[in-house]
């Protein structure tokens, strides 16, 4: 067999491994999201329960003051669950600034509960959270309705918001 | 309303089609060097990736898409929120890899590595082009973690923040 075969054959075959490995990657993060999407309702007041129980949790409004469970955020349409931990890089530098984005956009309509992942263990399992950053979108009804893993700009964010409320409306 | 102008305005971006763009490229040269056994397309496409990392400007993979592949309408900019530096880190480590094989390649007898190092970047390219995981972007985050990170910016050039 020519050496010219042979190399072919192997860049064949490590494609065919990277496909089937990216092929179970796929489908994993696809379970874990649709169990995501799958979980119990947020109902009012779980996260003030959760933020007396877990120091990690720290909702900030337009304002940047409300803390989670205020009235205020109980006429908020939509919540974003923000995962991130302190030494998460991309979570200061580019999540942190798309969603004071998507508050200056939406404004009261939208509340952003940033979650301490490393300090947060219930909700990072009840959200199957594989990774930080990572939001979770939820309606006023507590239902989850888009799991973003990793990076989610504005426009995502927003797109999926204008979902939730279309949904609301 | 001023300041969600200027906040949109100081977003980082990144023009996505030129990552794939790129990506794309790496992948089909890093393969044709292996298969036709051409260490010189290993050593070129090492030093295009130095000039991308180092020099974005005047990236032969940057020139080629705004000279070329953007007025034939094969791709047009898709700019998103990103931050250009961990890609420009991960292109450095994909140089460095491709450099590391030219040498070995060129210099030595372990061709063996050399072509090992070289599909490495095939590899890692690739999983970038289709998945969009960038293996160096998650080295760069690491790395910050540890604090050893060369704590780069993108504006236009090399900017060691905070010297």
């Amino acid at each position: 067999m020519s050496p010219l075969l042979v190399r072919l054959g192997v860049l064949v075959l490590i494609t065919l491994l990277l496909s089937l490995l990216v092929w179970m990657g796929r489908r994993f993060v696809e379970m874990r999201r649709r169990q995501a999407l799958g979980a119990e309702p947020l109902v009012p007041g779980m996260l003030q329960d959760a933020e007396n129980a877990i120091d990690g949790i720290v909702e900030v409004s337009k304002t940047g003051t409300d803390k989670a469970g205020s009235d205020t955020n109980k006429e908020t349409a939509v919540r974003i669950l923000a995962f991130s931990s302190d030494d998460c890089h991309q979570c200061h530098r580019l999540q942190a600034p798309a969603l004071q984005r998507v508050r200056e956009e939406m404004g009261e309509r939208v509340t952003v509960i940033e979650v301490d992942a490393p300090a947060s263990p219930e909700l990072t399992q009840r959200y199957h959270i594989l990774t930080v950053p990572s939001t979770v979108i939820v309606d006023a009804k507590g239902h989850v309705h888009a799991v973003n893993y990793g990076f989610a700009s504005t426009q995502r964010l927003l797109q999926q918001i204008d979902t939730v409320l279309a949904m609301t409306v | 309303m001023e300041n969600a102008t200027a906040a949109q305005e100081h977003a980082l971006r990144v023009d996505t089609h030129l990552g794939k763009f790129s990506q794309g490229c790496t992948v089909l040269l890093t393969a044709l060097a292996f298969v036709f056994n051409q260490p010189w397309l290993a050593l070129v496409t090492a030093i295009i990736m130095v000039l991308s990392a180092l020099m974005p400007t005047v990236s032969p993979y940057r020139l080629l898409y705004k000279w070329v592949v953007v007025p034939l309408g094969l791709l047009r900019p898709r700019i998103v929120e990103d931050d250009p530096a961990p890609h420009r880190f991960a292109q450095g480590v994909g140089a460095a890899f491709l450099l590391a094989a030219s040498i070995l390649l060129f210099l030595t007898r372990l061709t063996t590595v050399g072509w090992v190092l070289d599909l490495i970047v095939f590899v890692l390219a690739g999983i970038n082009l289709t998945v969009g995981f960038c293996a160096g972007c998650f080295v760069y985050y690491h790395l910050g973690r540890l604090g050893l990170l060369p704590r780069v910016r993108y504006e236009g050039n090399f900017h060691w923040r905070g010297v």
